[in-house]
């Protein structure tokens, strides 16, 4: 998949000198394709949490396998530990991590609104904001607790829930809001711009297939939309309105006309989206890349932390697809490709 | 063989038993007759139930398979959020019995009229969409499935109870009963042989002295 129709400029950052350094060298220890295929060949789960630890992640696979998830929940931490020790500026990457902050704003709403324990659904340590503070300004609709963005996120979902009561309205009305606040965050910087707008664009694009797979109404997708990226929201709605065949002809001129095309294929063949999500990732992931060419600047720490995650994401699917008995072809063709 | 029982050989005791292997005969045809339609009834759910239980192994197979893709996908966190609200009300079982050949089985009446899709798209993996999609069409079938192997279990129980019954009636009862009667009946006729026979001397007695 081409990126060609996209200009890439760096803000070169002298204050970032450092942490340029340090990104490069961490860079290196990425997972290329020879450590992914070293982890696919292995025959079963244990053997690859072996490998794991041979290919560099030594840490994490000190606990046993069956506790995959917090390893990789650790390593996420330290990741974004790495995040805010090597900024300069927190408010360029801030963004990243409040990503987790939103994410706990709707786990504590949705257990408020059940009357239950918020259970598995938090991710302690990698947010900005404590969740417990969440969780409180959550229980008291005291807002005022929270960072500006996130109680202005946090009042208007539950006044939109009080009204629909639909959980969805939740999650719609805090993904609208987190994009809107990560556009303006990022605002200012030409590389993060374009990569939040392309992610913004796939994911709306995927929230367009979805719905229309799902048969759902107009007025669905007019809220569920993400604040608009490249692709105009009034495109998209059009989009919506015509027939999936169409869409890959429709959009040939932009990035996504030939992911879209093979994703519709794929789903015609096989009714899944995998290969979307997997063509969209591979897109950022391509995109981030560029982050390679700038000499110093906040570019390659955003660039890395995306990719870490891609990565974490990979090795996820490696472990469920081999605790499960997936083949070794069913794993690999939907690992992202890597970023080194 | 079957083992007469001990029984008075009398005329009345001879009429018992025949109107007892009259019964018995009839209880036999109907059993019989219960036996076989029950038996119809039973291979016709075994029918069903084979091509019920393949499409729905088939479906929970894919199921699992877009689940355990989704699940791979997505971190524990935020899947466990997405699925938080999913299971919210207005799904209804109603059970209720149905009588068939006097066995009283199951049956559910369920409708769902949840939306499943409670969570956002944009930090969710479109193969949840079609795990949960196959999960709710999979759903009723499953609580069809469910109804069905009940009636089965309990229609085999019946044909178990109603087949013992028919061979009881025809291997031990009605032998039993015939027997019953044949002895009476020779007892009776000996008895009728031996007043003849006690007459006939009284007679020529009689004769004689004359």
């Amino acid at each position: 998949m081409s990126l060609a129709l996209l200009e890439t400029s760096f803000r070169q950052d002298g204050a970032y000198a450092f942490a340029t350094g340090q990104i490069r060298a961490l860079e290196a220890k990425l997972l290329d394709g020879a450590k992914y295929q070293r982890l696919l060949d292995a025959p079963d789960a244990i053997e690859a949490w072996r490998a794991l630890a041979e290919v560099g992640y030594t840490k994490a696979t000190e606990v046993r396998l069956d506790h995959y998830e917090q390893a990789l929940q650790s390593e996420l931490r330290e990741l974004y530990d790495l995040v805010r020790r090597l900024t300069v500026r927190p408010r360029e990457t801030d963004w990243l991590a409040q990503r987790y902050d939103f994410h706990h704003l709707k786990v504590y709403l949705k257990a408020k609104l059940l009357g239950e324990e918020p259970g598995e659904g938090v991710v302690p340590g990698v947010g900005l904001v404590p969740p417990k503070l969440i969780e409180t300004a959550v229980q008291t609709e005291i807002w005022s607790a929270l960072p500006e963005a996130l109680a202005h996120a946090g009042e208007r979902a539950f006044r939109e829930y009080q009204t629909t009561k639909q959980a969805q309205t939740l999650d719609v009305v805090l993904d609208t809001e987190l994009f809107a606040l990560i556009q303006r965050e990022v605002s200012g910087h030409p590389y993060l711009e374009t990569l939040v707008a392309l992610w913004t664009d796939l994911l709306n694009l995927k929230t367009l297939l979805r719905a229309k797979l799902l048969h759902r109404e107009r007025g669905f997708v007019e809220r569920a939309l993400l604040p608009a990226g490249m692709l105009e929201k009034s495109k998209l709605l059009k989009l919506f309105e015509s027939a999936v065949e169409t869409w890959a002809e429709e959009l040939r001129h932009t990035e996504y006309g030939e992911l879209i095309g093979r994703s519709l294929r794929a789903w015609e063949e096989q009714q899944s989206l995998a290969l979307l999500e997997k063509l969209s990732d591979d897109l950022v992931v391509n995109y981030l890349k560029r982050a390679k060419l700038a000499l110093y600047g906040v570019e390659p720490l955003v660039a890395y932390a995306l990719a870490k995650e891609i990565e974490l994401k990979n090795i996820r699917m490696i472990l469920i697809g081999k605790l499960n008995g997936l083949s070794k072809e069913a794993i690999a063709e939907r690992l992202r490709v890597s970023y080194v | 063989m079957a083992v007469a029982q001990r029984v008075n050989a009398t005329r009345m005791e001879l009429l018992k038993q025949k109107k007892r292997l009259a019964m018995a005969k009839r209880g036999h045809k109907l059993l019989k007759q219960k036996r076989d339609e029950l038996m119809h009834r039973f291979l016709e759910l075994v029918e069903e139930t084979r091509g019920l239980r393949e499409r729905v192994e088939e479906k929970l197979a894919r199921g699992f398979r877009s689940f355990l893709l989704a699940r791979a996908e997505m971190s524990k966190e935020f899947m466990e959020e997405a699925l938080m609200t999913g299971a919210s009300s207005n799904g209804a079982l109603r059970l209720r019995t149905e009588s068939v050949m006097s066995v009283w089985v199951p049956r559910f009446d369920y409708s769902d009229r949840r939306d499943i899709y409670a969570y956002g798209f944009a930090a969710t993996s479109a193969e949840l969409d079609t795990a949960l999609t196959i999960f709710q069409e999979v759903l009723p079938e499953m609580i069809k499935l469910a109804e069905i192997e009940k009636s089965l279990e309990l229609l085999a129980e019946e044909i178990e109870t109603t087949r013992r019954r028919v061979n009881a009636l025809e291997r031990v009862l009605i032998p039993q009963i015939d027997e019953n009667i044949k002895r009476i009946s020779m007892a009776l006729d000996e008895m009728e042989r031996s007043s003849r026979a006690s007459l006939m001397r009284i007679k020529e007695i009689i004769h004689g002295e004359v």
